[in-house]
């Protein structure tokens, strides 16, 4: 039964739910904008008032739900990221001619997903937060339904996200079938590496299926670059972060409480899909000339570096996975919000060729772009080099020496590509810079400002987020 | 405290000179050189009253130590300190730093605040890689050194910096990036081994003297050293890299970029795997020697001019690469000397090149020639930086590499022969700057030349002094140094031991055997 000790524990999702109730109802009484994105900022800050109150000890609510350090701090990630989203897209959509209220339920709901799937600890709620968090997307990713090719995009994750979630039921299925469980808990309580049969070698690899699909990692990630093209900056912001981040977590979950990465098969299924992941995803953004196929090809490889830190199984690898997801976000986050920055009710400066000589007309704002591609080419000073030494760390205690070198080669292959960015905004040439939104918002600006200082000082001082990391 | 006010009286200069570049774009550069001369003054300064109390005790290992906890959760700690080798080189950077300061004075004219924002950042980073002693917050600077570099090539460089910008940032990036992983490995075996977990120099020093993982280990720090020094093969990044930087650029990178990683070897390399680095030593004298010769072959063939003498770099590098792995206090010396000597002198030839561009606008030296005739002070100069290059007696070049040939000479014969031979080459190739440049007619081309003007007789003027008085008097840098070396001596056999204690097979056996003998009598 559900004590009232566990409504309050749940109480930043219940909180979350609310808040999209509450903006749905508003929109019934009068539509605003303005209203809309002020209470899911409210709802979110409230929502994360309440998290930092929670106890990090481990708790399980009624079979479905675990409440841990863990959980607690991916929920606060994960509310920080939409925060964030929610700032970039009200200047966003303020210009647009359309009807912009429902965009903040939709949001809401995504998120209220992507903190239920971190929280899962069964499959059923993990599925039904899937689902929350997948058909609010598909409506988020099609939400500019004037431009074609945001339908298409809509349209083809769709398609895509329903072809995963049955991957993933049917791989469930398979599991509960091996085993008689649903749940993680008692899932971990009864295997062992030696005895996986076939059945539940398939369940896991159709899970895992399913699981690469969210995450976009190789040979899962098609559909990654046409999605983030086709999609609204802030949207994209979401489906890069939050989503990933949220199916990493249960991916985590699920292959350390049933200690699935002890067999050897699957280790190596997952080391070559990292692999795979690192390499592909920086050869292919090589030669991208739009800024939001780059970022999508980089980030398929952040992830494959991410499952560095998930195959290390070890609790230094969580946290070093926690920590990497936090400079992801960061990193990732800060692109976007450039890229919603030199938008304007037309389109996005979505190509590399709109940033040329930027550095000479707009010196700051270059030099938070630099330091963003910087750090998610990780070079030292900015987070991104902190998550990846946390990285190897983690990776170098387990001994696993080859990914780590692939994990630097394949890093020093990204370089390039995020060196061709710096470089376009340091060449003389000018181009001409077309009117945007950033110039008139002075949220962006001092977003932009917050997010400069968060990477700088989780690059140069991170002991902070670190010792948060260490009570996890 | 002095080692942090170096550092950010550089860093804070840099941020201003941007700042302000946006009220007149000539306050940067003043800012640059009040900011270089105050870091110069306080070492000078530091240097002279630590000259003559310099302690030979055993526990007075550093001149003067700094530590703050940093990220203790990883064991990092912001750990700075300075003993006669670091002072020496921090000494260097800040003096050839003005000097590349001013040889650049009125070239750079656009962007002129970040420009200067970034040769301070770049010599804080150098600066610091000087003085770190905790491995992570060296690495830390070592790659500080990288991003500034990078656009000081890629914006202010000749026609073909972007592509040489990134040839030296890749290069220069995946070597870094094996240093780090042979780091956290280091880390990681010293932590298992005695449950403390930390990146300090102090503690990580003889943790693992010998054996495969300790071979793996500094191959790591080898890879990122080699390719920075450069030592042949990785020598490629270097043309492209010293020839269309600006000046300043191929000044700081040549003359104390590459410094950096001779003084990783002799900091970390050595001290921390002496068995690893004994194992490599013949390899290590003979890649020295290969580079001395090729790199003079390579040298001789250029036609450009910057090109000509960045490959005699190469050949000087390999002096240092033969020093460090003869394994005695005397090359040790000398290579502290080479570092010293090979940085005023590449930086002088740099300068000289810069100064004939400037007025020709030619880097090929087949369209120079007859020079002296109308620049008589610009060729009386480069007869010393000339002379210097070669090895002539009385300059600094010759003392650097006598000690460093004398001391190779006790380790291997042979090898020791065969390096000598550089001497000799570097004659050919030196001599034909002089030649094509400043004697030879050339009737083809016709150039309206102006001898130096005050800026650059002080520049040119400041480089011969330092290096006559080096070659006459190099005791002066030899003596502050030597506690170092010493201290460096005393590690070695101690680790010897440490590890024989460690192997259970060759000898722990037998001492127990003998000690339960003795506790039974």
């Amino acid at each position: 039964m559900i004590s009232m000790q566990d409504i309050i524990s749940l109480l930043p999702e219940i909180i979350l739910a609310v808040t999209a109730i509450i903006v749905m109802l508003g929109i019934a009484v009068r539509r605003s904008h303005l209203f809309s994105a002020a209470i899911t900022a409210l709802g979110i800050v409230v929502s994360f008032y309440f998290l930092i109150n929670q106890s990090s000890e481990q708790k399980i609510i009624s079979n479905l739900f675990i409440l841990d350090g863990l959980a607690n701090v991916v929920t606060g990630i994960i509310l920080c990221a939409t925060f964030v989203i929610v700032l970039i897209s009200y200047p966003y959509f303020r210009v647009q001619k359309i009807i912009k209220e429902e965009y903040y339920v939709l949001l809401l709901l995504a998120a209220l997903g992507s903190v239920c799937m971190v929280l899962s600890y069964h499959f059923v709620s993990f599925v039904l937060s899937l689902e929350v968090l997948s058909v609010s997307l598909f409506a988020l990713i099609a939400y500019l339904k004037r431009e074609s090719f945001s339908i298409e995009s809509g349209i083809k994750y769709l398609i895509m996200a329903a072809v995963a979630t049955s991957f993933i039921l049917f791989g469930f299925a398979l599991i509960y079938l091996a085993t008689g469980s649903m749940d993680l808990q008692s899932l971990g309580g009864q295997l062992q590496p030696v005895s996986y049969g076939p059945l539940l070698l398939a369940g896991l690899a159709l899970t895992t299926v399913g699981l690469g699909f969210k995450m976009a990692l190789v040979p899962f990630h098609l559909w990654t670059p046409d999605i983030y093209a086709g999609a609204s900056a802030p949207v994209t912001a979401f489906v890069a972060t939050v989503s990933k981040g949220a199916a990493f977590i249960f991916l985590l979950r699920l292959f350390y409480s049933t200690g699935g990465l002890s067999h050897e098969g699957i280790w190596i299924a997952f080391a070559v899909i990292a692999t795979a992941s690192m390499f592909i995803g920086n050869w292919l953004a090589l030669r991208q000339q739009n800024l939001k196929r780059l970022l999508a090809y980089s980030s398929i490889s952040h992830l494959g570096y991410l499952m560095v830190a998930f195959l290390s199984a070890s609790i230094i690898g969580t946290a070093a996975g926690v920590f990497y997801l936090i400079i992801y976000f960061t990193s990732m986050l800060a692109a976007m919000t450039m890229i919603t920055y030199f938008s304007n009710q037309k389109g996005e400066a979505l190509m590399v060729e709109d940033y040329r000589g930027l550095f000479w007309k707009k010196p700051w704002l270059a030099a938070f772009f630099t330091v963003v591609m910087l750090s998610l080419a990780g070079v030292p000073l900015t987070a991104g080099f902190m998550g990846k030494f946390f990285l190897l760390s983690a990776g170098m205690s387990n001994g696993g020496l080859f990914l780590l070198i692939v994990l630097v080669v394949s890093s020093t292959i990204g370089l390039f590509y995020y060196l061709r960015v710096v470089a376009v905004m340091l060449s003389h040439h000018e181009s001409e810079l077309q009117d945007h939104i950033g110039s008139s918002s002075i949220v962006l600006k001092l977003l932009i400002a917050v997010l400069f200082i968060l990477i700088l000082w989780l690059g140069v001082y991170p002991s902070v987020f670190v010792e948060m990391l260490g009570k996890m | 405290m002095i080692m942090i006010a170096l550092i950010l009286i550089l860093m804070i200069g840099g941020i201003l000179a941007w700042l302000l570049s946006a009220v007149n774009k000539n306050i940067p550069k003043w800012i640059s050189l009040i900011a270089l001369l105050t870091d110069l003054l306080i070492i000078v300064f530091f240097w002279s009253n630590n000259a003559g109390n310099i302690s030979f005790a055993q526990n007075n290992r550093w001149l003067t130590e700094v530590q703050y906890e940093w990220i203790p959760q990883f064991g990092m700690s912001f750990h700075l300190a300075m003993d006669g080798i670091s002072l020496v080189m921090t000494a260097l950077t800040f003096f050839l730093g003005i000097a590349s300061l001013l040889s650049s004075w009125k070239n750079v004219d656009k962007h002129t605040g970040f420009y200067h924002f970034n040769l301070l950042w770049l010599l804080a980073g150098i600066t610091g890689v000087f003085l770190a002693m905790d491995l992570m917050l060296f690495y830390f600077f070592w790659e500080i050194m990288l991003v500034p570099m990078y656009f000081i090539m890629v914006i202010w460089g000749h026609e073909n910096s972007k592509y040489a910008g990134w040839k030296f940032f890749l290069f220069t990036q995946i070597s870094g990036l094996m240093m780090l992983l042979s780091i956290i490995a280091l880390f990681v075996i010293h932590g298992n081994a005695t449950q403390v977990y930390t990146f300090d120099y102090m503690a990580l020093l003889g943790s693992l003297a010998g054996g495969p993982a300790a071979f793996w280990i500094m191959c790591g720090f080898l890879i990122a050293f080699f390719v920075k020094l450069p030592s042949i093969p990785f020598h490629s990044w270097l043309p492209d890299a010293y020839t269309e930087s600006p000046v300043a650029g191929s000044v700081i990178v040549a003359a104390l970029m590459s410094k950096t990683a001779a003084y990783g070897l002799i900091r970390f390399v050595i001290p921390l795997f002496p068995e690893a680095a004994q194992n490599f030593a013949i390899p290590g004298i003979i890649l020295g020697v290969a580079s001395i010769l090729y790199g003079a072959k390579l040298s001789y063939g250029q036609l450009n001019l910057k090109r000509l003498i960045s490959f005699s770099s190469v050949s000087h590098m390999g002096f240092i690469l033969v020093g460090v792995f003869s394994f005695n206090t005397l090359a040790y010396q000398g290579v502290l000397m080479q570092m010293v000597a090979h940085g005023l002198s590449i930086a002088a030839l740099f300068i000289m090149a810069e100064f004939v561009y400037d007025r020709t606008g030619k880097m090929d030296v087949n369209e120079m020639g007859g020079f002296w005739d109308a620049m008589p002070n610009m060729g009386g100069f480069t007869v010393v930086f000339i002379m210097a290059s070669l090895g002539l007696p009385g300059l600094v070049n010759f003392v650097a590499e006598f000690l460093i040939l004398a001391g190779a000479w006790q380790y291997d014969i042979v090898l020791a022969v065969l390096a000598t031979l550089g001497l000799i080459v570097s004659v050919t190739y030196s001599m034909r700057i002089l030649q094509k440049v400043f004697h030879q007619r050339n009737h083809t081309h016709s150039y309206s030349l102006h001898d130096i003007s005050v800026r650059e007789w002080v520049v040119m003027g400041s480089l011969t002094v330092a290096m006559l008085w080096l070659g006459f008097f190099p005791q002066s840098v030899i003596r502050i140094a030597k506690p170092a070396f010493e201290q460096m001596k005393m590690i070695q056999p101690e680790n010897k031991e440490a590890t024989r204690e460690a192997n259970p097979l060759q000898s722990s056996s037998i001492i127990t055997f003998t000690a339960k003998k003795g506790g039974g009598l």
